[in-house]
């Protein structure tokens, strides 16, 4: 019995492939079976589920984006016909900011739940599969590496999941609030405040993210071969493609990189191909919304609604806030796969 | 550009006319501008009508709730009236009642916003539980 065979036979008998997977992320394999594929054509499944998915991704995010556009452009009109000193018209902000936050923010929640229920549904995913990979790392005869590499994976995922739910979300939701309050009152008295939260909420993202990246380098958990090209060109995508926290979760893509080879030769593809299924779902949905509120956000101030432009814009940074979290949470569950399996 | 050449000519007619009559007869000139700010802003809703419906396709289009937006359209019509009243008694020389205006205009603008607050307010309150 090969050591492939001894992963999937201890990952169905861990119970770690019945784990529910969102129907939506079975969707982006084109309802292909995830525990029987290898991981090229696993990646290629998913690219071409991507694809098709993006459109619908698109039509879901345009409904708020038309709603919060409208706002914008009636109220940029109104703006422009009268005099700023009318005072009658300094309620019309106002209530662009709440038709705003009525299209936006409930969209905005119903993602918040959903992006908590997926990180959650990593968490546990990816506790079942280290555990299994542990007991197989074991087994093959590292006992003492299998042990410390599933304790620092599950105290680093446990700490992420606690702090998403019990201080990000909660700062998340107060720095929107403080958003829509700072463009109903004008004059920017409450921008202070709100890019405080946001600054706190990214800093304590990045440091977990941060720590996570120097125990595995200090540790030298993860080894491999890359080439140095590949880091960067990956580094480079990520940061820029990842908004918010997209430059520490680059640093720390290098570890996945590197181990790339290692993945390819053993089960972890199906636990690497379901870590991505349930990620890139939640991934795309916010991202989609994520870039449609920020062009949205930019016609604003073209459009002669300021205020609101800056409210879309700062509400499109909740989104990438969120889609920042998601992002953490998913790649530090791969490194931590990637990690187990190549002892 | 005709209705806005007209609108100027309408405008400047009038201007001088209250201004030929201030003296004399300061509520015949009262009236005349008063007059004249009705035409003006008649003319000006022709232009606002179609804005106001290209508005409405795209949100039709995109399938945005209409309650968020009719009450930014009524808040924007009460802007508008009380706009025009508040600068027509300022013209007259009654600066305390046009701004009696502006403030009632800013009340019922944010009356009509009501059912909107409510909506938001239920929103956040259902989240923060």
């Amino acid at each position: 019995m090969n050591e492939q065979t001894i992963y999937r036979e201890q990952y169905a008998a861990s119970g770690a492939d019945s784990i529910e997977i969102p129907a939506e992320a079975y969707d982006l394999f084109g309802g292909a079976d995830i525990n029987s594929l290898e991981l090229d054509e696993g990646m290629r499944l998913l690219g071409q589920g991507i694809g098709q998915g993006l459109g619908g991704y698109f039509k879901q995010a345009a409904l708020p984006a038309v709603s919060a556009l409208t706002v914008v452009l009636l109220c940029g009109a109104a703006e422009t016909m009268f005099p700023e000193r009318e005072r009658t018209m300094r309620v019309l902000p106002l209530v662009g900011t709440l038709a705003i936050t009525a299209a936006v923010c409930g969209d905005l929640f119903a993602l918040v739940g959903s992006g908590r229920s997926a990180v959650e549904t990593l968490s546990t995913f990816s506790k079942s599969l280290l555990a299994t990979l542990a007991a197989t790392g074991a087994a093959v005869g590292a006992p003492g590496g299998a042990s410390a590499r599933y304790l620092a994976a599950i105290v680093f995922s446990d700490a992420l999941i606690t702090v998403i739910d019990r201080v990000l979300i909660p700062a998340l939701m107060a720095y929107v609030l403080v958003c829509v309050a700072d463009a109903a009152i004008g004059g920017d008295t409450l921008g202070g405040l709100a890019k405080f939260l946001k600054t706190a909420v990214v800093t304590v993202l990045t440091l977990i993210i941060t720590g996570f990246t120097i125990y595995l380098t200090v540790s030298g958990i993860v080894a491999g071969g890359a080439d140095a090209l590949t880091i960067k060109a990956t580094k480079t995508v990520i940061s820029n493609t990842v908004p918010v926290v997209g430059g520490a979760i680059a640093d720390a893509s290098e570890t996945v990189i590197a181990s790339t080879r290692l993945v390819k030769n053993t089960a972890g593809v199906v636990g690497i191909l379901a870590l991505a299924a349930i990620a890139v779902g939640s991934f795309l949905r916010l991202g989609v919304r994520y870039l449609v509120l920020k062009a949205v956000g930019a016609v604003g101030p073209l459009a002669g609604g300021g205020r609101l432009g800056k409210l879309i814009e700062n509400l499109a940074g909740a989104f990438g806030i969120l889609l920042g979290m998601i992002a953490a949470s998913a790649l530090m569950a791969l490194i931590a796969v990637v990690a187990m399996i190549s002892l | 550009m005709d209705t806005v050449i007209k609108v100027a000519a309408a405008g400047l007619l009038a201007a001088v006319a209250a201004l030929v009559l201030k003296k004399d007869n300061p509520a015949g000139a009262f009236l005349i501008a008063l007059a004249a700010g009705v035409v003006i802003v008649g003319a000006a809703m022709g232009f606002i009508a179609p804005i106001a419906d290209f508005l409405e396709t795209l949100a039709d289009a995109a399938g945005v709730a209409p309650e968020h937006f009719s009450a930014l359209y009524k808040a924007l019509a009460i802007s508008i009236v009380s706009y025009v009243a508040s600068e027509s008694c300022k013209d007259a020389g009654e600066k305390a009642v046009g701004g009696y205006i502006e403030l009632a205009g800013g009340a019922a603008a944010l009356y009509v916003s009501l059912p909107l607050m409510s909506d938001v307010f239920s929103l956040l309150r259902s989240f923060l539980r």
